[in-house]
């Protein structure tokens, strides 16, 4: 008896025990995991400075904080072996956007002090790990670099807009810069316009496209003759989705906050951003989103909208769209669902379909950079430092951005004798497949050794000084001649135009929008509230309006909804939105006088 | 060593400590978070802590009525609530005559057929309930082919897109999923009844009905009342994921609960404080419910849960 009794007091003490453990764990780990890997660290750039002091080749691992990265971990396959055999570096990747609840992680990090040896970071996070002293000054480094140097200009103007930074001072060298100019657009095709099946579309004779009503006639003509697909699945001329709806500043409905660009409008937050410069509110009667929505209700109207729309979320839409049984697409890289060059050449795939009165808003090349921003992390040793820094310039060269746009020399593409390179077909299917790569690369699938920073310093437009042509596949001349189709000769012969940029440049529909490079302030808790609180109404309305019975109910909904918007405080977050936007335009002014 | 007076006090003592660790359990895990009622008190964005700079009193509670356009939709999202968990306690009688006839049933493989397939949409996570649903509900789903190829209709109905009958449909899933599940703790009271009981009823000559009548449903009545009390204490909180993937535009405005409005509002925005404000607000509610039905269980049947 006396016997269980102390076993059962034990037992207690022991749960007792285990629950005070508990309940302290969470800080604990941390802080333990992030000694251990500093222990780790340190003794091993320790060792490596009683080596040698100049040629640093101990194993080093880097920690990087990544908010790009879809992987967490240690960065392996052919691109792991470069780094390794380079510079000896592992470069372990922090990946927020995989690690599940990438708010607690980040702010776990940061209360610790530590977020990373590299950090990447979107601006507005940048411009706080400042203030905070998470990151550190680099601007001496930049300047005594030799890849990183060339991008100044840009680096100069990004940084200057950082609170608490002195002029001059570099901390941040923002991603996906693209070289060109900050007026030039270098792609082919805009990001959104109206695309239709060249085999249904010629069928029916080409004919031309005033408006949007023109347009519906055309979709319903198309429909009419093809009501199925192949497969027997009915075809519809437009099927949406709703899980891509509001989130972050945007407080519309995804698809008809696209298609405003084909109206030479952007909504961004509570405002339409004209390609003028000129700003109004979302809920405008004479604004596109309006016109977007109305545009969506005539053709539900016709019998043209998928039924499905409202309820289904994107991955059933992307699997009508893969299937061939959606007939208008928008979104530039939406071809990848069906269009290859087999069904091109016989006209069974999607191409551009002018409408004469649209005016579209395109952003040019990203010359300050995307928004996003590495950064070197406070506290680093000298040692560490130095090959913090070796990386990044090595980063910036045409030699890392070539592997990353591009891939591997003699597996993804060739030298041709005038030094430009052709995509092999290994280079074709890589991705897709995940081909093998061989064993001299170091082996594993493609994709899997991919560089997982997922980022690189230049952009994909920029001119790689190796080739003389952009890094971008499609943009080189050997990928051009080979991927001349049946389609694309058709369609210029028709429109007299080599592309559809090139088309709409001629016909003056097309004004290109400098993109500039801005740290926003992020929303305050009332406008917060303000703007999930009118997100969830315009959103929920907008749908209802699309699938309204009358355009008699659509419109009353449409009035009901700015009623109760004003209750809501729209007003304090339209002022908000005007203050944050009028930044964007007046630095879209200064960007385009300045280019000129 | 005379610290205890007595052999007595000192096995209380010893005692408190078996149950100390509950204690402490309790403590952390249900009466701790209450700190975090402070929140609703402040204007708390993430990366920074609490101050006395951003204390901001009770300007999260005055907000959520502090016009007409507010005040609606809070009444809507109560109005909505009731109804729905009104709809579940009215019909909370279901699971128990559901396990009083399967306990009637002879055959006792069919017995446990029915018992197993009755409990295992418990198991089904909401989401898959509504991809079940969406792939038999939607345009070109099961129902509305069928209906269109024996002509009922010539264009498919948007059952998903409707917001008619929707707290009846969302009973109704509901029902299906929990109804199995609901009615093993009857089954399990059932089980204890006593055999004598049916024994002496047989001998007067009474019939399987008189039976359930008189001894079944008499002996398994307090867990009844005790498992409707505690539905009552959750009134509020009827659950959020089962309408959070049934929700859509089309019909939010019938569907949209208190603990999915609170989701809905907190998501996205950051507006941690005002969630706060909202929930706390709904423990009080609940507590005065919890209140209410005991009192009212002690006034009818004498008998109270505390």
């Amino acid at each position: 008896m006396k016997k269980r009794k102390v076993v059962s007091l034990l037992l207690a003490f022991m749960l007792l025990f285990s629950f005070a453990m508990g309940g302290c764990s969470d800080d604990e780990k941390v802080s333990t995991e992030s000694d251990a890997s500093k222990a780790v660290n340190s003794s091993s750039t320790g060792a490596a400075a009683e080596n040698t002091s100049t040629d640093s080749k101990e194993l080093l691992t880097i920690e990087m904080y990544n908010v790009a990265a879809n992987y967490h971990g240690v960065q392996s396959g052919w691109f792991g072996k470069i780094l390794k055999d380079k510079f000896n570096i592992e470069m372990n990747i922090i990946a927020p956007q995989v690690a599940g609840d990438g708010d607690a992680l980040y702010q776990t990090r940061t209360a610790s002090g530590y977020l990373g040896d590299i950090v990447l970071l979107d601006n507005a996070d940048l411009q706080d790990c400042i203030t905070a002293g998470l990151v550190q000054e680099i601007t001496d480094d930049v300047k005594n670099s030799t890849y990183l140097k060339e991008l100044m200009e840009q680096y100069d103007v990004y940084n200057g807009q950082f609170e608490g930074v002195e002029a001059g001072k570099i901390f941040g060298l923002p991603c996906g810069i693209n070289d060109t100019s900050p007026t030039t657009y270098s792609e082919p095709f805009v990001y959104i316009s109206p695309w239709l099946p060249w085999d249904y579309y010629s069928e029916i004779g080409n004919p031309e496209m005033k408006d949007l009503e023109d347009l519906l006639d055309v979709l319903e003509q198309i429909q009419t003759a093809h009501p199925t697909n192949e497969l027997g699945d009915p075809n519809y001329a437009l099927s949406l989705w709703n899980d891509w709806d509001k989130g972050g500043t945007q407080i519309t409905i995804e698809t008809a906050t696209q298609l405003t660009k084909m109206y030479g409008q952007e909504v961004r937050g509570a405002i339409l951003l004209s390609n003028k410069g000129e700003m109004t509110e979302v809920t405008d009667d004479s604004g596109a989103y309006y016109k977007m929505l109305k545009f969506f209700f005539d053709a539900n109207q016709r019998g043209l909208l998928d039924p499905d729309s409202g309820t289904q979320d994107w991955e059933t839409a992307c699997d009508k769209m893969k299937n061939k049984q959606v007939l208008l697409h928008w979104y530039n890289w939406q071809r990848g669902f069906w269009n290859t060059t087999d069904r091109a050449n016989e006209g069974n795939a999607y191409i551009y379909a002018p409408v004469a009165d649209m005016d579209f808003y395109q952003p040019s090349d990203n010359y300050y950079g995307d928004g996003r921003a590495f950064a070197v992390g406070a506290n680093l040793d000298e040692e560490k430092r130095a090959r913090v820094i070796e990386f990044l310039d090595w980063f910036a060269s045409p030699e890392a951005n070539t592997l990353h746009h591009d891939g591997l020399e003699g597996f993804n593409y060739t030298v041709n004798e005038d030094g430009t390179f052709t995509q092999t077909e290994d280079g074709m299917y890589a991705l897709m497949e995940n081909r093998e790569v061989p064993a001299e690369f170091g082996g594993g699938g493609y994709n899997d050794g991919l560089n997982k920073i997922n980022q690189s310093l230049y952009g994909n437009c920029t001119i790689n000084p190796l080739t003389g042509e952009p890094y971008m596949v499609e943009l080189w001349s050997s990928y051009i001649e080979a991927n001349q189709t049946k389609m694309s000769t058709e369609w210029s012969a028709l429109y007299n135009a080599e592309d559809p940029v090139d088309l709409m440049t001629k016909s003056g529909q097309l004004d290109i929008v400098p993109s500039v490079n801005l740290i926003l302030p992020s929303d305050t808790t009332d406008i917060g509230l303000i703007r999930s609180q009118c997100a969830n109404i315009i959103c929920d309305t907008s749908w209802r309006m699309i699938f309204a019975s009358s355009e008699e109910e659509f419109k009353q909904m449409w009035d009901e909804m700015k009623t109760q918007l004003d209750g809501l405080g729209w007003k304090q977050l339209v002022e908000f939105d005007k203050t944050s936007y009028q930044k964007v335009v007046d630095a879209r002014a200064e960007a385009v006088s300045s280019a000129e | 060593m005379h610290f205890f007076k007595s052999k007595k006090k000192l096995r209380s003592y010893k005692e408190f400590l078996y149950i100390l660790p509950f204690l402490i359990l309790v403590a952390v895990f249900s009466y701790y978070p209450l700190y975090g009622w402070v929140y609703s008190f402040f204007d708390y964005r993430p990366p920074a802590g609490l101050s006395m700079d951003n204390f901001v009193g009770f300007k999260w509670f005055l907000s959520l009525v502090e016009n007409p356009v507010k005040t609606n939709q809070i009444l809507q999202v109560l109005k909505n609530t009731f109804a729905m968990s009104g709809i579940t306690l009215l019909t909370s009688w279901l699971p128990m005559i559901f396990a009083v006839f399967l306990n009637e049933i002879k055959c006792m493989r069919f017995r446990k057929i029915v018992q197993t397939v009755t409990t295992i949409p418990n198991f089904i996570s909401w989401v898959l309930v509504y991809s079940v649903a969406f792939n038999l509900m939607s345009n070109t789903g099961v129902v509305n082919q069928v209906l269109m190829s024996i002509g009922v209709t010539d264009a498919p109905i948007l059952f998903l897109q409707s917001s008619k009958n929707v707290w009846l449909t969302m009973w109704l899933w509901l029902t299906w999923k929990n109804l199995g599940w609901a009615a093993i703790m009857y089954i399990a009271a059932i089980t204890g009844i006593d055999e004598e009981l049916y024994e002496a009823a047989r001998v007067d000559g009474a019939s399987r009905m008189k039976m359930i009548w008189h001894i079944t449903i008499p002996c398994i009545l307090p867990t009844y009342f005790v498992l409707l009390m505690l539905n009552i204490a959750n009134f509020l909180s009827n659950g959020m994921e089962q309408y959070y993937v049934f929700q859509n535009a089309f019909n939010k405005e019938s569907i949209q609960v208190l603990d999915l409005y609170v989701y809905n509002l907190a998501m996205g925005s950051g507006s941690y404080s005002v969630s706060t404000a909202l929930s706390m607000l709904k423990s009080l509610i609940s507590v005065v419910l919890l209140c209410f039905a005991n009192g009212t269980s002690k006034l009818v049947r004498g008998e109270s849960i505390f």
